[in-house]
């Protein structure tokens, strides 16, 4: 009972509560690395260093006025942010954050589940996601709104073309579809798979960038062109819903390509005996430092670059990504029959 | 036991939505009661034991054929007006309208053009712009006058957005 | 534009959007209706008047030196220079001669005040394509010229930092120095500007090759300034028409070769390097001396009109004024403000790109809604 159950239950309460809350803080993150990019401070009003402004936000998003625009499809209106927050949050079920570990004398894996079409089930999960920002562009009966829902869904669905390529390849190498068993799979070739893999990488990262809309493949949210894009309609806890959804793609983007790429929980060079002391350090801080540095990176990419225009983004994602994607995918195919 | 009332529940639950879908008269509502219908068969699956497939079915279905009918029902759906204001103490949706009737018949003496993709979706067209069920003409024609922004946006777009579903939805399946 | 073919099944026709006067892209209360297909733009329609004030007419009913501050609100990110253009049309209208120390500040203010223009173009133009840093960056510097100016005459923004026959203040002790040093500040910070934008990738793509005008359609549209000038017309009223103190200075005038909104970045970076070599040259070679010429006290300047144009950030900033000899106003004031008339080509430009072009456009021509409307 206890086993599948409580403990089961337990965890989803606690992941559930610390994405929420890494979520409020990554916003914070966002500011301050943003702000020290650009020689400013960013907020430093509410608690020590503006450490408590997520709470503040908080407070006055759900404290705000909740518009419905008039002849807007209020259902859908509704239901969207609802769709777009929920898909990103429940890919967490099998993201896994560690081994098994000894907790309380129990032996408790660090993740909710290890299903065995792992990997699957997350892109199809985050395929929903692009239903909410289609409904939300489309119900809030307006035309910025629309032009970005139309924006971000087209992009949405051709940049998942190159990422599930480069996922193809990585099933490949690792010969299994769950989580657990791709950082195995790591651990028995004693190398972290970007190193073997660089190619899938790459294009996983920029696809990354591209599937949750962040700079420089932004513009579906392009406040400089369509007014903040398709929620320019919602406010207060509706918006935030979609502010939130957005962080948390991002967090898993960043857990997904640490899992695949950079080893999960492992630590650097995990065959080399001469580091082992770095097993010091509990393999889950191992893979929220992992994370973080792809989070950073992510920010830093935003405080940097300019944003792409439609046509050449669509242009990068279709001619580029894609066609190198497929290549990456036969070679792999073809390296692993031989070898 | 606990299996058996989950079933029940789910079952219920897909043929209330499966009904909901053939029933209800926005069409955008009516894709996304399908989704809800696939996502709870994609259940149904696990409970079976068959994740690949309820995976698979959410992939497939939910996440890229619908997504494919949202696109064509969007265009095709033209009960969003978006310009004309309308002061909602005086509606005028109550009052029956006798020129509804002649825009009616102005569309069907000028068919729309052929070929192409859009002669596939033509039989949307006449099913749903030109119903037969005389109360539900009026409603159209009273839709038609109003015209959305979307749709003319989303006609152009339509050939872009089904190539890249079309291959979205092919993609999953070089597993 | 619109093609009339046999009617397609899905009945397409153009989408209309208004963009703006409340859109954070175009620079202040400019209303642009485009008329889209897909995100094309077919054609688009400019709507100005938001921000008018009716400046001119105002200044009928004013004394001459009132005016000044008038001049202030009309592009208020430059408000040195058309200061400087107003007081120039007076002194011509009444043949004042102008101190040398004078012309020398005069020539200093003026291009400080174009390099804090062309800061804040630099800043929302990248902003407009995506490059937020840029933007604060910018800033930046900006503020070390608003500094500058408060030290000089107390305000930041509405200078009124000449007066007719020449200056209200001589310059405060030690601010050459700080100008001197505020020039080799801003030489550093160019660089990092163009580490950011000259050769990054994304920033190419989506200027090169958008609002490509050449040179004799630019002067057709009556562009002037640097939106001229990247199309490789070398007109620059501070060469062609030399005043202040400007026929003293060795300085170039950068041109562009393709015309296109790169062309146009192009030249303002480098006008950015001339300007701080006329600022150095003025600050090395200033001569002493008094700063106001031999004006009445009541300025009445005799019957007549005339028209004297300088060099604003923006482009050739014009002021037509009659005077008829007897009262204490003119009797008829007419600016050729460079932003109206370079606003005129944004049609020409953004037809036939995309929307997010058309915000980099506006950007490309560096318009400021105060002058546009007046």
């Amino acid at each position: 009972m206890v086993d599948t159950l409580v403990v089961p239950l337990l965890k989803i309460v606690i992941l559930l509560n610390a994405v929420l809350i890494a979520v409020t803080y990554m916003v914070l993150l966002e500011r301050k690395v943003i702000a020290w990019v650009q020689s400013r401070l960013g907020p430093m009003r509410v608690g020590p260093y503006g450490a408590l402004q997520p709470i503040a936000d908080a407070i006055k998003l759900m404290t705000k006025e909740d518009i419905t625009p008039t002849r807007a499809d209020r259902w859908v209106f509704t239901a969207s942010p609802i769709i777009v927050m929920v898909p990103a949050l429940i890919v967490f079920a099998v993201i896994p954050f560690g081994p098994e570990v000894e907790l309380f004398g129990r032996s408790v894996p660090l993740y909710i589940t290890d299903i065995n079409v792992g990997l699957l089930y997350i892109v199809s999960v985050a395929s929903l996601g692009v239903y909410g920002i289609i409904l939300a562009g489309w119900s809030s009966n307006s035309k910025y709104p629309l032009l970005s829902s139309l924006r971000a869904s087209a992009q949405l669905i051709s940049y998942e073309v190159a990422v599930t390529m480069t996922l193809v390849s990585m099933i490949l190498m690792a010969g299994t579809l769950s989580m657990v068993g791709i950082v195995e799979s790591q651990r028995e070739a004693g190398l972290w798979f970007a190193f073997v893999q660089p190619v899938a990488f790459v294009i996983f990262f920029i696809g990354g960038l591209a599937e949750t809309n962040r700079a420089p493949f932004d513009l579906p949210e392009a406040e400089q062109e369509l007014t903040g894009g398709f929620h320019t309609e919602y406010s207060g806890m509706r918006f935030a819903l979609f502010f939130l959804a957005e962080y948390a793609n991002m967090i898993v983007i960043s857990c997904l390509a640490v899992t695949l790429f950079l080893g999960g929980w492992l630590r650097p060079f995990p065959s080399v005996e001469a580091l082992s002391f770095l097993d010091l350090v509990p393999s889950w801080i191992w893979f929220l430092f992992k994370t973080f540095v792809f989070l950073y990176i992510f920010l830093w990419i935003r405080a940097t670059l300019p944003r792409y225009r439609y046509d050449q983004l669509m242009r990068l994602g279709w001619k580029v990504l894609i066609p190198i994607a497929i290549g990456n995918v036969v070679v792999t195919g073809i390296a692993k029959v031989l070898l | 036991m606990g299996e058996a009332v989950i079933f029940y529940v789910l079952s219920a639950l897909i043929l209330g939505f499966a009904v909901l879908v053939i029933s209800t008269r926005n069409t955008v509502h009516s894709v996304l009661f399908l989704v809800m219908n696939f996502l709870l068969v994609a259940m149904l699956y696990v409970m079976l034991g068959a994740e690949f497939l309820a995976v698979i079915q959410v992939l497939v279905y939910a996440g890229g054929i619908v997504v494919l009918y949202l696109f064509v029902v969007m265009l095709v759906n033209l009960k969003r007006p978006p310009e004309v204001h309308q002061d909602p103490y005086i509606s005028g949706r109550n009052v029956p309208q006798p020129w509804a009737a002649l825009v009616v018949e102005e569309e069907n003496r000028h068919p729309r053009g052929s070929g192409g993709i859009g002669q596939a979706f033509h039989f949307l067209q006449d099913d749903v712009v030109r119903p037969t069920v005389p109360h539900a003409r009026i409603l159209d024609i009273d839709d038609h006058q109003r015209r959305p922004a979307g749709i003319d946006y989303l006609g152009q777009r339509f050939a872009d957005i089904l190539a890249v579903d079309v291959l979205h939805v092919s993609c999953p399946s070089l597993f | 534009m619109k093609i009339e073919a046999p009617r397609p099944m899905f009945d397409t026709s153009e989408l209309v959007l208004n963009m703006g006067p409340q859109h954070p892209s175009t620079h202040g209360v400019l209303r642009i209706v485009l008329r889209l297909d897909g995100e094309r733009v077919v054609d688009a329609d400019i709507v100005v008047g938001y921000l008018h004030r009716g400046i001119e007419k105002l200044c009928e009913n004013r004394d001459w030196s009132q005016i000044i501050l008038l001049t202030d609100r009309m592009d208020y990110v430059a408000a040195a220079s058309s200061n400087l253009g107003y007081c120039e049309t007076v002194e011509k209208l009444m043949s004042v001669e102008v101190p040398r120390r004078a012309q020398y500040i005069r020539t200093i203010l003026g291009e400080l005040q174009r390099i804090a223009s062309h800061c804040l173009w630099l800043g929302t133009h990248a902003m407009d394509i995506g490059a937020m840093t840029v933007f604060l960056y910018a800033f930046r510097e900006r503020e070390l010229i608003l500094d500058l100016f408060e030290e000089y005459c107390g305000a930041r923004l509405t200078y009124n930092a000449t007066r007719i026959g020449g200056l209200p203040l001589d310059i405060p002790p030690g601010w050459d120095k700080k100008v001197r040093e505020f020039c080799d500040i801003m030489d550093s910070k160019l660089g990092e500007y163009e580490t950011l934008l000259t050769h990054n990738r994304i920033w190419l793509e989506r200027t090169k090759g958008i609002g490509v005008i050449d040179g004799p359609e630019a002067i057709a549209m009556g562009l002037c300034g640097p939106t001229l000038r990247g199309s490789g017309v070398p007109r620059d009223v501070r060469k062609d028409e030399p005043y202040a103190a400007y026929d003293e200075f060795d300085f170039e005038v950068p041109i562009g070769t393709e015309g296109d909104t790169y062309d146009r970045y192009l030249v303002r970076l480098e006008e950015f390097r001339q300007s701080l070599r006329i600022i150095r040259q003025a600050i090395d070679g200033l001569p002493e001396g008094p700063i106001v010429g031999k004006v009445p006290r009541l300025i009445k300047p005799p019957a007549g009109e005339t028209y004297h144009a300088v060099e604003s950030p923006k482009g050739e900033i014009g002021f037509f004024i009659a005077s008829d000899g007897r009262s204490t106003n003119p009797y008829r004031f007419r600016v050729r403000p460079p932003s109206f008339c370079n606003l005129q080509g944004l049609r020409r430009l953004i037809r036939g790109h995309l929307v997010a072009d058309v915000v980099a456009l506006i950007g490309s021509i560096d318009i400021v809604l105060g002058e546009v409307d007046r």
